[in-house]
């Protein structure tokens, strides 16, 4: 997961793109020392100490993890729970709908999860 | 990391499953319908589960465990040992509650004493205690429901039958099981217990029946908000099996009418809200496992109203890592992707 999400990042940094966590982790200095360790990029709301019980995910009904929404400029949700290939396909698509031609290449492995 | 050493008690926490340790994760637990199942215990029970206990079964889910031996599979898909508990007593003295109760504690007991082994053996003893220790449900069913058929009128019968029923899910004895409660107990409040549970599992006809009679004919509150927030759950999982019905694992697990229903089936979106908001309204007050159905179907209320694709998204106020206060809308005029994660 971090790979794919950290090179998709990092292929649409000059796009109109966020990528944007919600961590379910209880643990907030241990969560900092992963964001370092495993070079996540992009910004996260912290769920609180509750972890995956946290408001944010409480709100949002969510009951897996790890549980995607993606929007389009507007905010409208246009995809949910789209991973790997999925997630480059829906990304892809909503960009194009700005006028934004991309095309996503990820090293070795980082499409798997 | 997951400690597979914390499998085995949670297997009495949640009977609706067994580990088959031979199978590498990669064969089952990737099933979505495993993975959907044990995100729906997650979601009823997170709130009275240890962290600890959470945080392995969301590696479940995700199948992120880090050695390749264990697998979730449903208890059907086990090879059953028959070897009947023994019972020297003199079981004529005893009326049916006693021995129901005595099976069902022999049960927890030999299940306990098997975490307890398995927890303190090595890797290389493990394989033996399982193979050797594990009681299986399907060894004591048979004279539950025995002692269920003998004595129907005896109160503890719904007890035998609930049991075989929940620990049993799937095989014959446990539909059998079910079959009798809603012939001979569907307003027995004790099957508030259960009907829960009949929403997971593969979906059928006679599932969705089973539970609209518990519905209309429980006189009991609490068994019917409960009955009725199963029903919602369970038109979600069917329409969730239409997704799942290209993976043949699926399709050929299901027996053809079953598959039929599957198919035939069409989620009528404001009657699902409908659904939960009757919950919501009128049973919103009925307990089931230290939360409200109100805070429960709340929640599925709030998902289909606000969270459904094209809809807008509802804005989140909060802090990042660093404590720094932002909000999603900062973000429009970009595509965003949001994504619930966790470090585990």
């Amino acid at each position: 997961m971090y790979p794919h999400e950290r090179s998709l990042v990092k292929q649409l940094s000059e796009k109109p793109f966020a990528l944007i966590g919600v961590n379910s982790d209880s643990d907030l200095d241990g969560i900092r020392e992963i964001v370092k360790e495993k070079n996540i990029t992009w910004r996260s709301f912290w769920n609180g100490p509750d972890g995956t019980s946290g408001p944010i995910s409480t709100k949002w009904n969510v009951s897996g993890w790890p549980t995607i929404y993606v929007m389009d400029a507007k905010g409208t949700i246009r995809y949910k729970n789209v991973r790997g290939a999925k997630m480059d396909e829906a990304v892809t698509t909503l960009l194009a709908e700005m006028g934004h031609q991309v095309k996503l290449v990820h090293e070795d492995h980082a499409e798997n999860e | 990391m997951i400690a597979l050493s914390e499998v085995p008690p949670l297997l009495e926490i949640y009977p609706i499953f067994e580990v088959n340790y031979r199978k590498p994760w990669s064969e089952r637990i990737n099933l979505p319908v495993f993975r959907s199942l044990l995100v729906e215990i997650i979601f009823v029970e997170r709130k009275i589960m240890k962290t600890k206990q959470l945080k392995l079964l969301v590696g479940l889910v995700l199948g992120f465990a880090s050695t390749g031996w264990v697998s979730v599979v449903s208890a059907t898909a086990m090879p059953s040992r028959q070897e009947q508990p023994a019972n020297q007593d003199d079981e004529s003295e005893k009326s049916p509650k006693q021995q129901i109760d005595e099976i069902i504690a022999t049960f927890e007991t030999k299940m306990t004493e098997f975490s307890k082994e398995y927890r303190s053996a090595s890797e290389e003893d493990r394989q033996k205690i399982i193979d050797e220790k594990l009681p299986k449900a399907s060894d004591y069913s048979g004279r539950l429901m025995e002692l269920a058929k003998q004595h129907p009128a005896d109160p503890a019968a719904v007890d035998a039958l609930s049991w075989v029923f929940s620990r049993g899910r799937g095989d014959e004895a446990s539909n059998e099981a079910l079959e009798i409660l809603l012939r001979d107990h569907v307003e027995n409040e004790k099957l508030k217990d259960i009907v829960l549970m009949m929403s997971f599992g593969n979906p059928s006809q006679k599932i969705q029946d089973g539970i609209k009679r518990i519905i209309n004919e429980s006189p009991h509150h609490s068994v019917q908000g409960i009955a009725t927030y199963g029903l919602a759950q369970f038109y979600s999982r069917v329409n969730q099996y239409q997704g799942l019905l290209d993976d043949p694992r699926i399709a050929d697990s299901l027996a053809e009418e079953d598959l039929q229903y599957i198919k035939d089936f069409k989620l009528d979106p404001s009657q699902h809200e409908a659904l939960y908001q009757t919950i919501v309204d009128q049973y919103g007050d009925v307990e089931y496992r230290n939360r409200t159905l109100g805070k429960l179907a709340g929640g599925a209320l709030f998902e289909i109203k606000y969270l459904s694709i094209g809809k807008q998204v509802p804005d989140i106020e909060g802090a990042d890592l660093d404590g720094e206060a932002f909000k999603l809308s900062d973000y429009r005029g970009k595509v965003v992707v949001i994504d619930f994660w966790g470090d585990w």
